[in-house]
């Protein structure tokens, strides 16, 4: 599959770990980007084709929730698949994102293999 | 202790914080957490303190201190092997240290009920060097010591109401 | 042919007849490894989680140890032609058993090792049945790659 990923996270451990799993499954040939806030993903989003977001949402510069909802809002956006991947402690915040449109959550901590599984589901149902 | 706040007896303990503790550093690092065989009455060489504050309608924070192979450990565990083809920078061990303590502060609030977790904020993640004997006495009175592999991680939350 | 993998003990084999078993995982973890495509497999059955807890016993009974064990049993495979980044990771075991009841149980601290073994070598867990208070049996069979496992009387497709 050739799809480019977005990894949205302000900690530059986090996105390693979640690009280092997404080539050690062997989930996308694509180009994987990596930014540290709501708002440089919308950046992102706006620069270059991205065909899943994965999310943080506590952010400095932008939260995630906030990116999400303008990445939602905006029609050459909004079919971007978003999953969020957060400590978020309150699972209806969680669940309301997803009410919005936003494609699934994991929450944090995760192991690798529950982000295998979940970003392979998300990428074969949408891209499949 | 500000006059209006009072201790408030929620549903969180110790062995809650331990064990939310041990899930996340199994988890997230692999790393095992244990009881400390003895206990330690100077702080850690090269210690380091991560913190977050929480707000809304209960305030107070989770606290750790480490010392600073604990963090490089953390970070050499999280990323794998080094020298694997990638272009981007190492992470700073203290990403790693904020992160982990996110981590662990969102999966203790899990274990509230909802209507309480939704009252309350989580700040972002602070660090700073961790000195001063004086100040070690205080903190570790209050808090639990383990060992991280090999490594003595002291933990420490409070958490009380904010009545108007 | 059942070739039988005891407590702290390894094999590692190629011959398509073969079916790899191990029994009473208790706290123990039993790692299966299987390269698909040259159809080599291997078995580990650990103890405990590292050498460096015990090193006189680490040199005498290396198998008894995730790290030592698995360096050990990757490198059988490896010169039976599997590669790496091609095998198929299966593990079962890390109960707490009944004399072993906190947080801090041997069970855990094997998982989080083995598991911290599989990260640094780049290899993702395919299926795994771990935790709970029952010993397990695992089962590999190295014609198909197959790999089954037996809790309390059930047989379960890992």
């Amino acid at each position: 599959m050739n799809c480019n990923i977005l990894i949205v996270d302000d900690s530059a451990t986090t996105r390693a770990v979640i690009k280092r799993t997404i080539r050690l499954a062997g989930l996308t040939d694509g180009q994987i980007y990596e930014v540290d806030s709501g708002r440089a993903g919308l950046e992102m989003l706006g620069c270059v084709r991205i065909d899943l977001v994965l999310a943080d949402l506590h952010m400095p510069l932008m939260n995630g929730e906030e990116m999400a909802r303008q990445a939602l809002a905006n029609p050459t956006t909004s079919d971007i698949p978003i999953i969020v991947i957060s400590a978020e402690p309150n699972i209806a915040r969680l669940q309301q994102l997803v009410d919005a449109g936003v494609k699934g959550f994991l929450r944090k901590p995760f192991t690798p293999e529950q982000l295998r599984d979940c970003v392979g589901r998300t990428l074969e149902v949408c891209h499949g | 202790m500000d006059n209006c706040s009072m201790p408030l007896s929620l549903p969180l303990d110790d062995a809650m914080l331990a064990r939310s503790l041990a899930d996340v550093l199994e988890a997230v690092a692999f790393v095992s957490l244990m009881p400390l065989d003895s206990d330690i009455h100077t702080p850690p060489a090269e210690a380091e303190m991560y913190w977050i504050e929480f707000s809304g309608a209960y305030r107070g924070a989770v606290e750790l201190v480490v010392p600073r192979q604990f963090s490089q450990m953390l970070t050499d565990n999280l990323l794998g092997p080094a020298g694997e083809n990638d272009d981007s920078p190492l992470p700073d061990p203290g990403d790693g240290m904020k992160e982990l303590l996110n981590v662990l502060c969102g999966k203790v609030l899990q274990e509230l009920p909802s209507d309480l977790v939704s009252r309350i904020e989580m700040g972002l993640p602070q660090r700073r060097i961790y000195s001063g004997e004086a100040q070690w006495q205080e903190f570790h009175a209050t808090a639990e010591t383990f060992d991280a592999d090999g490594h003595p991680i002291t933990v420490r939350m409070r958490l009380e109401p904010v009545i108007a | 042919m059942t070739e039988v993998v005891n407590i702290s003990d390894a094999k590692a084999t190629a011959d398509p007849v073969v079916t790899l078993a191990t029994y009473s995982l208790g706290s123990c973890i039993g790692l299966s490894l299987y390269d698909p495509v040259n159809k080599v497999g291997g078995m580990l059955h650990f103890q405990l989680p590292t050498s460096t807890m015990d090193a006189d016993r680490a040199r005498q009974v290396p198998l008894m140890f995730a790290d030592t064990g698995m360096a050990w049993l990757l490198q059988e495979m490896e010169a039976l032609g599997a590669l790496k980044r091609r095998m198929q990771v299966k593990l079962a075991g890390a109960a707490q058993m009944l004399n072993d009841a906190s947080t801090f149980n041997i069970g855990r601290r094997n998982h989080a090792a083995i598991r911290k073994l599989l990260w640094q070598h780049g290899m993702l867990i395919a299926a795994e049945h771990v935790g709970g208070s029952l010993p397990r049996n695992l089962y590999l069979n190295v014609s198909s790659g197959g790999v089954t496992m037996k809790i309390a009387n059930e047989v379960f497709t890992l």
